[in-house]
């Protein structure tokens, strides 16, 4: 990562580092999944066009909000787009097309148990446990390219849901067009069943919590043992690849029979367990996050860097979102710009802050001049001052009167 | 999001280490399992032309030769597959699986009810004719099966036929269909 000595200042880095030998090995690997995978979904294509289009469109429907929700669950650092997306192709073409070459892992399930127990239990045991070993080297391939952009517990489950995004989206493609006919109907009966009654989380949040255990395992190499960083890293991966044994597995499972509106609820019911324990752990780093926000501003509020009135709307990304909407409104497009920078640059503030060891670290006195160079060019565009702290106050009036 | 202070940078060395690991991890997942099959798999048994690959759990029970008849029988619970090969048989897959139907069958089933033949083809190739049938062994026993026969190409037949207790065949029916078609036949 470029960085000035001295000047500590957080610059996103992106997925190009072509001296990191990791770099290289997750070009080979996805170029090795593009042309493997592109050629079976051509073959599909085949089949029927009309379904081919209608598959790809209906999972575009699914897949770009699921993409923008995930990519924005980071309170206060949207990750580089160009690591989101290698993120999002590790999982659509390289972890695919490896788990293709790896379906030989049944034969050895029928080898050691039997067949008759492989029919029934193979793919999940196989499934579950390889899928998610090649979904997460793809989310440890990207640390080792750019290992400051995993930083926390939810950097990782940010990259580890989208490797299970697109991971989803090409096995959902390859289910409609090989297991339910690739004709329309065929495509709308295969997103009912395994979109819309039961794909809207899975592969997502199973290597989400891989993601989540590999983001907790490097970021607190500072902090924890050796020891206690591989059990909570394990466990949950270990969960991660339960939760997909489990809906993969014959248990509880509807039967054929069973009618179209009670199939979704059972099948809700099986997954539920993991969205809850997903949930909650996302709950939980979000906090983390927002605890390591007010330490590490904590010496800063009220000084050149961030107002009282700033650091509110900053806590929040609803304020945040509601305050830059407001400028926009008042002052226009370039001073809502204006405003999103000063927000990016006090959330920089924060990181400088928590890094070095003195409050006059000239880094640090760099960054503050920064963040008060926006604001006062903030403060220049007409209309845009008042509205620079104004929202958390319009939040919270009760405060404001109180005060 | 980094809570505390930056840690320290990764040697190249250990960089290049974890890297490699990666690889290797996912080269063992995407191509180990075969590799692993075979180290796992049980000896094949050799009956005459005919190299069977038995699953896990079935075990020989009896086995026999009678002129040009080899016979072996491998059974997994209540589950029992067995082999029949002929040397220089001189007919077609179609043609051995109704010899059998009416000498072996009909002789040893009463109440004996058979599908449609239907054609298919080992793993390796060789033709084969299937059918499936049901019936009662002369001591009140009912009984479920699939006969499967081919010939092979230097003239070789076999009768695969599959059989279990009524109801038992379902539990036992991958394992008979994966090894009738993993065989090799001359």
């Amino acid at each position: 990562m470029p960085r000035d000595a001295g000047v500590p200042t957080r610059i996103h880095t992106s997925l190009f580092q072509p001296r990191q030998p990791a770099f290289w090995v997750f070009v080979a690997f996805l170029g090795y999944g593009v042309v493997r995978m592109a050629n079976a979904l051509v073959a599909l294509s085949q089949i029927s066009r009309s379904g081919w289009t209608l598959s790809w469109l209906l999972i575009a429907l699914y897949a770009l909000p699921v993409f923008v929700l995930i990519y924005r669950l980071d309170l206060y650092e949207r990750e580089p787009i160009s690591l989101a997306v290698a993120a999002f192709l590790w999982g659509a073409f390289a972890a695919t097309a490896l788990a293709l070459d790896a379906a030989g892992w049944d034969r050895v399930v029928a080898q050691a148990f039997g067949q008759d127990f492989a029919l029934r239990w193979g793919p999940a045991l196989t499934a579950s446990s390889t899928e998610e070993i090649l979904k997460g080297a793809g989310v440890v391939l990207l640390y080792l390219i750019v290992p400051d952009e995993i930083e926390d517990m939810m950097d990782g489950f940010v990259y580890g849901a989208l490797v299970g995004l697109g991971f989803a989206v090409v096995e959902d493609v390859l289910y409609f067009m090989a297991a339910f006919g690739g004709t329309p109907a065929g495509v709308l009966q295969g997103f009912y069943v395994r979109v819309l009654s039961s794909g809207l989380y899975g592969h997502v949040l199973y290597t989400g919590l891989i993601g989540m255990g590999i983001g907790y395992f490097v970021s607190e190499r500072e902090h924890e043992p050796f020891g206690k960083r591989l059990l909570v890293a394990g466990g949950l991966a270990a969960v991660g690849i339960a939760g997909h044994l489990l809906w993969d597995s014959p248990l509880f499972n509807v039967g054929s029979d069973a009618s179209v509106l009670v199939a979704p609820f059972v099948l809700a019911l099986k997954a539920l367990p993991l969205v809850v324990f997903v949930a909650l752990a996302v709950r939980l780093a979000r906090e983390r996050e927002r605890r390591w926000l007010d330490a590490a501003l904590a010496s800063e509020i009220g000084g050149d860097g961030i107002s009282p009135e700033e650091y509110r709307t900053l806590r929040s990304p609803h304020l945040r979102r509601r305050a830059v909407a407001d400028m926009r409104r008042r002052a226009g497009r370039s001073a809502a710009g204006l405003l999103k920078r000063l927000q990016r640059e006090q959330v920089n503030l924060a990181m400088v802050a928590s890094r070095v060891a003195s409050p006059d670290d000239p880094g640090l006195a760099r960054q503050r001049g920064l963040c008060r160079s926006l604001r006062d060019a903030l403060d220049a565009i007409p209309g845009a001052a008042p509205a620079v702290g104004q929202d958390a106050v319009a939040v919270h009036p009760g405060e404001d009167r109180g005060g | 999001m980094r809570s505390q202070a930056t840690p320290p940078p990764t040697s190249a060395g250990r960089r290049w280490l974890a890297v490699l690991v990666v690889v290797a991890v996912l080269l063992f997942v995407a191509g180990g399992a075969d590799a692993i099959a075979h180290a796992i798999a049980g000896p094949p048994i050799q009956i005459a032309g005919v190299t069977l690959h038995p699953q896990a759990g079935w075990k020989v029970q009896r086995r026999g030769d009678e002129g040009s008849l080899h016979r072996v029988v491998l059974a997994r619970g209540s589950g029992a597959l067995d082999v029949t090969v002929i040397d220089a048989y001189p007919g077609t897959a179609d043609g051995l699986a109704r010899q059998y139907q009416d000498s072996v069958l009909a002789g040893q089933l009463d109440q004996l009810s058979v599908g449609d033949p239907e054609a298919g083809a080992l793993n390796d190739g060789t033709p084969t004719v299937r059918y499936g049938y049901i019936g009662i062994t002369h001591d009140g026993v009912a009984v479920e099966g699939v006969v499967t026969t081919a010939v092979g190409p230097e003239g070789t037949g076999v009768v695969f036929d599959g059989y279990a207790p009524k109801g038992g065949l379902a539990s036992v029916v991958g394992g008979l269909a994966s090894m009738i078609d993993q065989t090799e036949v001359r």
